[in-house]
């Protein structure tokens, strides 16, 4: 197993508060994993740190063995894909030339997208059941629409590392389950891997084999999760008691109401 | 966008402007026949009808293609920058500052020759100070520059005030004529047009990066765009543009705003399309709009920028209109 990204004691603060503290994780090949805890904690900001965005930290993060600031944005572009916690309707392009949009690293700089570049960009489209809105403008989609474009150009940006803050916010349940599969069968293979913020504790069990836990005050705890996913341990990251009912097809958790 | 209809937009721009250059050199106060005109362009015979196509109205025609280009480049920019559709190339003050300079040169009744440098002056003061005070401001987030801008722009236009009230009356008319944008003092369109080439070319080199500008510069960034380098060439690329506009002519209003969206209109999302389109259409239309300037109350002339506020303020109230309908 190689690491594909690792973070060497990083330190993300935002100002003076310290949302997490000294921080060491290894992504490896084929390994994927949850964010999860409260709001407010730093999860975004993490992924933006992750994904090289914060240059002041790159020299802490290396990817593929090779440290982050020696990477133009370019290069880190390839390797590393980030999906933003928000999305963005732009100022009405078309669904198919938003998607297309996440070739552009691996484009020469004065190139136009080819044939292949199209039929990698129509390939995500049809995997997330937007084949038939190519051509409809972005500010005529709905938000769980306009959420499946942003991870089709995700998908079609082709990273080995993907980072995806809430990627299924807006989705509705069946779309929530198609995503996933996609986005493992896509990411949670051969040399490549998959990081995920995510509020609902079920999904995260069930589709990642690793947690982040972000508590208070910098606190953080990583690892498998059938090591992490006990009622005190996800009481104490949320602050609030959470019930863990043990099912034929491992366990599922809630919140006591 | 296929690549057959980009080429027809393309095509059919070109044509528009051509047909409003050569609309542009037969309108004027003089009537000159069609044909006539075409052979002064070319030809040399020292005649009255000859200078007025050689001296008056061809430099005229191209100076307003010219300056409605640059305004309409800048403004296409200006909108992915401040990622704010109301984004033009007046909004961060860059006018403002050379109208308060060239009113305080008319103050001091300096030469009119004196006006473009003066005003070039007052487009790079206030496009420094504006740069200087947003230089630190967060990369992800665009209000802040918008603000500062918006707010710089207030201030010039206190200044702009208080000149006029304190200007001699015979000097106010020539005031406002520039403040409305002018076309008639432009014998010289070789510099502006070689800026608007220069900067489409600039401008086009960085096309890809403005489509994923276009949707956040943190989406950008995500993609492997430098947006820091992204930000300070926009930034100083439509200043420049903006400046060589308005030393020309003066603050001629709406080109800007409303060419980047008539084209977004037409389909043109992808600024590899949007930014070569809008120059054509921002030179045809100012073409038009200073040809109408001229000969509505012929032999008087009117300052351009009535017109283009008169054909902009409703054909940007049809635009949102329809897209609210859709």
């Amino acid at each position: 197993m190689t690491a594909l990204l690792e973070a060497r004691k990083l330190t993300v603060s935002i100002g003076d508060r310290v949302l997490c503290a000294a921080l060491d994780l290894c992504l490896e090949e084929r390994q994927s994993w949850a964010v999860l805890g409260p709001n407010g904690i730093g999860k975004s900001t993490l992924l933006r740190h992750l994904a090289g965005l914060s240059p002041g930290v790159n020299h802490k993060l290396y990817c593929a063995g090779d440290p982050l600031d020696r990477l133009t944005p370019r290069q880190r572009a390839q390797r590393i894909g980030l999906l933003l916690q928000h999305s963005d309707r732009g100022f009405g392009a078309s669904v198919l030339d938003t998607v297309l949009t996440g070739r552009h690293p691996h484009l020469p700089h004065f190139a136009w997208e080819g044939r292949n570049d199209l039929a990698i960009a129509r390939q995500s489209l049809a995997d997330l059941d937007l084949a038939a809105l190519a051509d409809r403008p972005l500010d005529q989609l709905s938000g769980g629409e306009l959420r499946r474009v942003d991870i089709a150009r995700l998908l079609t940006q082709q990273p080995r590392i993907a980072l995806l803050d809430e990627p299924l916010s807006h989705l509705d349940l069946g779309h929530q389950a198609n995503c996933l599969k996609v986005l493992t069968a896509r990411f949670i293979g051969h040399r490549r891997t998959l990081l995920m913020v995510l509020h609902d504790l079920n999904v995260a069990y069930r589709i990642c084999d690793h947690w982040l836990l972000l508590g208070r005050d910098g606190a953080w705890r990583a690892g498998r999760r059938e090591h992490l996913a006990d009622p005190e341990t996800l009481h104490a990251v949320f602050d609030h008691p959470i019930l863990r009912l043990d099912g034929p097809d491992g366990p599922w958790f809630q919140p006591r109401f | 966008m296929q690549a057959s209809r980009r080429i027809l937009l393309l095509s059919l721009s070109l044509l528009l402007a051509a047909a409003s250059i050569a609309t542009g050199l037969l309108l004027g106060s003089v009537e000159i026949p069609t044909t006539e005109v075409w052979r002064l362009l070319f030809a040399d015979d020292a005649s009255v009808h000859n200078q007025i196509v050689d001296q008056l109205r061809l430099p005229r025609v191209l100076s307003a293609f010219a300056v409605g280009g640059l305004l309409a480049l800048a403004g296409a920019l200006m909108q992915v920058l401040l990622r704010n559709p109301l984004g033009d190339p007046y909004v961060l003050g860059i006018s403002g500052g050379a109208s308060a300079a060239v009113l305080g040169a008319m103050l001091m009744a300096l030469p009119a020759p004196w006006y473009t440098p003066v005003a070039a002056c007052g487009a790079l003061a206030s496009t420094l100070l504006v740069f200087g005070l947003t230089r630190h401001a967060d990369d992800w987030r665009s209000d802040r520059l918008l603000l500062t801008g918006v707010i710089v722009a207030a201030g010039w236009s206190a200044l702009i005030s208080f000149v006029l009230s304190i200007s001699p009356t015979a000097r106010l008319p020539g005031m406002l004529f520039w403040l409305m944008g002018d076309l008639s003092d432009t014998d010289r369109p070789a510099l502006p047009l070689l800026l608007l080439t220069g900067g489409l070319l600039l401008a086009l080199l960085r096309a890809r990066d403005l489509n994923i500008a276009a949707q956040g510069m943190l989406q950008a960034a995500a993609l492997g765009v430098d947006t820091r380098r992204l930000r300070f060439e926009l930034y100083f690329l439509a200043a420049l543009l903006t400046a060589a506009a308005v030393a020309a002519a003066g603050a001629i209003g709406f080109i800007g705003l409303i060419t980047p969206h008539l084209v977004r209109r037409l389909g043109a999302t992808d600024h590899r399309l949007l930014l070569p389109t809008a120059s054509l259409l921002g030179g045809s239309l100012l073409v038009l709009a200073d040809g109408a300037a001229r000969t509505l109350i012929s032999p008087m002339q009117l300052p351009v920028g009535v017109l283009t506020a008169m054909i902009g303020v409703p054909l940007f109230l049809f635009l949102l209109q329809r897209q609210v309908r859709r």
